[in-house]
């Protein structure tokens, strides 16, 4: 629904109907409240009317009793009777005097048109009138009383409004008089004429032009209308004619006795506002009334205004609301064409109006919202131009990432790929990053002028139809065009070579060329490569070149390390190669060595024996032919010979433990050295040894070297202290830093000259005589060379005399490692 | 007092064999030695080949074999004897002068009964053949088919 229909609606239903809706309702109220009205003050004006009508009769009444009671009527009537036809009879004369002077006093204070006094015949005998009016003394009274003077003789008594012919209008009033005796005199007549009765009805204030009171005075089988204003509708209807009927029901209810008020229709046939009063003295009808449309012309003329009024108003309002609508809908209007402007993009176009209402600040605020749309759109292009900046670098970035990935992929390539690969894989790379088909490589020469063509791509070896050429040398000026990019040191894009003026022909078989793209690697301001693509389907553009120089540098360090590696191997196979020949030579001498060692352990050892044996059996056989000098020298030969094998032994033992297999545990050589303490218990028999073994950590070693180094070295420290008549010998271990364990066998023997430390560890060393301490020397060597294969160190503290400590570390055991002690 | 039994001695060094025997007479066991020169002489006699085609049948009681000789050397001589299954009862000692510990192992592993080095000094090398040839070649019950005087 549009906002024209909804306002119009608004409009009607909430202003229209509620005005209309109140002013019918109001109006309808009013009319009741007139009405209300009306009929109060015509209820007032009938109870004034019916209050002077009966005030009148009372003030007759009351005149009539006046004269009856009057002393000088009752005594001086009959004697104007008696004198009448005598009347300058001073007796009448004088009973006239003072009568005459009071009726007219009467007459005068009340009004009558005549006050007259009727002897018993019915003839007026004095008289007093109005001036103006004939004189009546001789009238009789039924000229203009009809039975007015027999109906007086029973008491008060009103005569209709009209004689009996109808020819004045009045009222005459009789009442009876009695003399002093009491006898009937005669009768009082008072004359009203017809104004006096009028004047009973003639106030009529308030009442408007139609609004008027009627006395209705029911004579015989009529009713005589009495109106004080309108004399010609002073009429008489027949009781019957309207009695019954709906016509003049106000009167029918009045002469019914009954008061009343309301809508009726009056003796005019007219619609009218009544009120009824019955005069009970009188037995008249008092009606006042006004015509409904007089009483209500007010109304009716406010009703009209009123409608005059709403039609104006609506009429107005309907203006005021159409004006309103279109104040609002029009520039909503405007604004929304305004906006359908705005919106298809022509931000200059104002809607703006100098209104000052909501509507002409929205469209001002509209405008300045365009405004700023305007700025916001120009910082929009702005930020276009930004975002398609952002967009390139974005691209770039994307093509670095590419190039990067590329590189990376080339780099791994070249982990398990030959240099030739690792060039084709780049030039695919190159490829696949510039959406090219054709694509190869070049390296050139320090001189920058020797060519090598170094490989293609796969796309572009699979598009020839031969790869001749690999590998070949040539100089720059038999290339191509392409070799722009050696001389010029920088990139060469050719997207139209055919139209190239320098373009040299292709060799056959070649892959035809549309567009190239040549990159130069330069390294300390020298050509070393050329990357070359081509035949991308549009043409090469900055980002191309970009991300091929990017590329065939970093595949060139690739190259570089590849070729480094090449070397590499290169050199790494000659010394495999050589290290093969020394391991051959190694192999051999320690196989002689073994041989050496096993011809030693044989064939050294049986001449020995032999030797031994035959100076045994020669002792035994010829003993008793040798004399004692010849024994001696055969007992030399024996010792020296068995010195020989002791020697031997021993050889063969140090060279046994350079080569023998090592089989590492954890050791405990704290228990090892009580063990072989234990063992060497025999050689302790008889000597005063203290042995000193602390707790210590359990070290990694092979056991039964180890345990070859706990015998020499606890030995060794028995054999020095056996010149001491109290040996004192130690074995313990230094604290450490957890990773080797340093240990010490201590004694206070004979001890050594430091200065002789070095020879101490030497094969055969001994600083002693032979004939002092017994033993080859070959000892601490062993313990030396044992040691050492551990990964320990050796060394040795001591003085002449003052004992000697033999030091040595070892690996300290990890958990982890091999134990089998358990 | 038991029967005494055979001994087979093989050994290429003359030295060793006067030394051997010499010991092994200490006892009287000398007479009791056949003295093999070497690997294959040893094997002809255990199987009565060659210059042993016409010995009579039966093992010695005990091979005291040295290991180093020319041609045919102790371990193979062990070899063939604790292969071959007429062979393989009879008791062989190596008696040798290798220390050497991969022909321990190796004598041993082929299946040898006793492994003994033969001691330099002599007095020890007397005393060491008296007691195998005793225990071998007196005391020892030999297995079944061993040869009898």
């Amino acid at each position: 629904m549009a906002i024209r229909t909804k306002l119009a609606l608004i409009f009607l239903l909430l202003i229209i109907l509620p005005v209309t809706a109140g002013t019918i309702l109001l109006f309808s109220h009013v009319g009741d409240v007139v009405r209300d009205v009306r009929l109060l003050q015509l209820e007032n004006v009938a109870n004034l009317a019916r209050e002077k009508v009966e005030s009148f009769f009372s003030e007759r009444k009351g005149n009539a009793e006046l004269f009856q009671k009057n002393a000088a009527v009752r005594t001086n009537l009959p004697i104007v009777e008696k004198y009448s036809r005598d009347r300058n009879n001073p007796a009448y004369l004088n009973a006239c005097r003072p009568l005459a002077g009071y009726m007219e006093a009467v007459r005068a204070a009340y009004g009558y048109s005549g006050v007259m006094l009727v002897d018993r015949t019915g003839k007026v005998v004095a008289a007093a009138v109005k001036a103006g009016n004939s004189d009546k003394v001789g009238m009789s009274l039924s000229d203009f009383g009809g039975e007015a003077f027999e109906a007086g003789r029973a008491g008060v008594y009103f005569t209709d409004m009209h004689g009996p012919d109808g020819s004045y209008a009045g009222l005459l009033c009789t009442a009876p008089l009695r003399g002093l005796s009491g006898e009937f005199i005669g009768e009082a007549a008072f004359l009203s004429d017809k104004e006096s009765v009028y004047s009973l009805v003639r106030d009529a204030s308030g009442l408007g032009v139609s609004g008027e009171t009627y006395i209705g005075m029911p004579m015989g089988g009529e009713v005589q209308f009495i109106n004080a204003f309108h004399p010609d509708r002073n009429t008489v209807k027949n009781k019957a004619d309207f009695f019954g009927g709906k016509l003049a029901m106000p009167m029918q209810n009045a002469l019914s006795g009954k008061d009343g008020s309301g809508d009726a229709v009056d003796y005019l046939g007219h619609d009218v506002l009544a009120a009824w009063r019955h005069a009970p003295t009188a037995g008249w009808g008092l009606v006042s009334k006004i015509d409904a449309e007089e009483a209500y012309s007010a109304v009716t003329r406010l009703k009209a205004a009123a409608l005059g009024a709403g039609l104006v108003f609506v009429a107005f309002s309907v203006a005021a609301g159409g004006f309103l609508v279109r104040s609002i809908v029009n520039p909503v209007r405007e604004l929304q064409m305004g906006a359908e402007i705005i919106g298809s993009g022509d931000l200059d176009y104002k809607v703006g109006t100098d209104k000052s209402d909501e509507i002409g600040q929205l469209s001002r605020s509209f405008d300045r919202m365009a405004e700023n749309l305007k700025k916001v759109t120009a910082s929009r292009d702005e930020l276009d131009l930004e975002i398609a900046e952002r967009e390139k670098a974005e691209e770039a970035r994307r093509r670095a990432v590419e190039v990067l990935r590329a590189s990376l992929r080339i780099s791994e390539h070249a982990l398990h790929h030959g240099l030739d690969e690792l060039l084709t894989k780049t030039l695919d790379e190159a490829e696949k990053l510039t959406a090219s088909r054709i694509g190869f490589f070049h390296f050139v020469e320090a001189d920058q002028v020797t060519l090598r063509l170094q490989t293609w791509s796969t796309n572009t070896l699979s598009s020839m139809c031969t790869a001749e050429g690999k590998g070949a040398h040539y100089p720059v000026d038999k290339a191509g065009v392409w070799v722009d990019a050696i001389v010029r040191k920088a990139p060469v894009v050719h997207n139209d070579y055919e139209s190239l003026p320098h373009k040299k022909g292709l060799p056959p078989g070649h892959a035809p060329v549309v567009r190239e793209l040549v990159a130069p690697i330069l390294r300390g301001g020298l050509v070393v490569g050329v990357i070359g693509v081509g035949n991308k389907a549009e043409e090469y553009d900055d980002g191309d070149v970009e991300a091929v120089s990017q590329l065939a540098g970093r595949a060139w360090d690739v190259i570089l390390a590849k070729l480094a590696e090449l070397e590499l191997d290169e050199y790494r196979r000659n010394l495999e190669v050589m290290v093969e020949a020394r391991t051959a030579e190694l192999t051999a001498a320690n196989k002689e060595l073994e041989a050496f060692s096993y011809s030693v352990s044989h064939d050294l050892r049986a001449p020995l024996r032999h030797i031994q044996g035959f100076v045994e059996l020669l002792a035994k056989n010829a003993g008793a032919a040798l004399d004692e000098k010849g024994g001696r020298y055969l007992s030399t030969i024996s010792v020296s010979a068995t010195r020989m094998g002791e020697l031997i032994d021993d050889l063969l033992t140090f060279s046994r433990m350079g080569r023998a297999e090592m089989r590492m545990t954890a050791v405990d050589l704290g228990r090892m050295a009580e063990n072989v303490v234990q063992e060497m218990r025999t050689d302790v028999e008889g000597r005063d040894v203290r042995w000193v073994i602390g707790g210590m950590p359990p070290v990694y070693g092979d056991p039964s070297m180890l345990r070859l180094v706990m015998v020499n070295l606890l030995s060794n420290a028995l054999k020095f202290t056996a010149t001491r008549a109290h040996a004192s010998i130690e074995f313990g271990c230094l604290p450490g830093d957890g990773k080797e364990v340093t240990f010490f066998v201590r004694d206070d023997g004979v001890g050594f000259d430091m200065q002789y430390v070095d020879k101490l560890f030497g094969v055969f060393q001994r600083l002693h005589k032979s004939e002092e301490f017994e033993g080859t020397g070959i000892g601490l060597a062993n313990v030396r060379r044992i040691i050492s294969r551990h990964g320990g160190r050796t060394w040795a503290e001591g003085a002449l005399g003052e004992g000697a400590a033999i030091y040595f570390t070892l690996p300290a055991h990890y958990e982890g490692e091999p134990d089998e002690r358990a | 007092m038991k029967e005494l039994k055979r001994i087979l001695l093989v050994e290429d060094n003359p030295n060793d064999i006067e030394l051997t025997l010499e010991a092994l007479a200490e006892y009287n066991l000398a007479n009791e030695v056949v003295v093999a020169r070497d690997g294959a002489e040893a094997l002809d006699y255990l199987y009565r080949r060659g210059d042993y085609k016409l010995r009579t049948e039966g093992n010695p009681a005990v091979v005291l074999l040295d290991l180093k000789m020319p041609r045919v050397d102790g371990l193979e001589v062990l070899k063939t004897v604790k292969s071959d299954e007429s062979l393989k009862s009879i008791p062989v000692v190596v008696l040798t002068s290798s220390q050497e510990e991969r022909d321990l192992v190796e004598s041993y592993r082929l299946g040898t009964n006793a492994y003994v080095v033969k001691p330099v000094e002599f007095k020890e090398f007397v005393d060491a053949i008296k007691h195998l040839g005793a225990f071998w070649a007196i005391l020892n019950e030999p297995p079944v088919g061993s040869l009898r005087k």
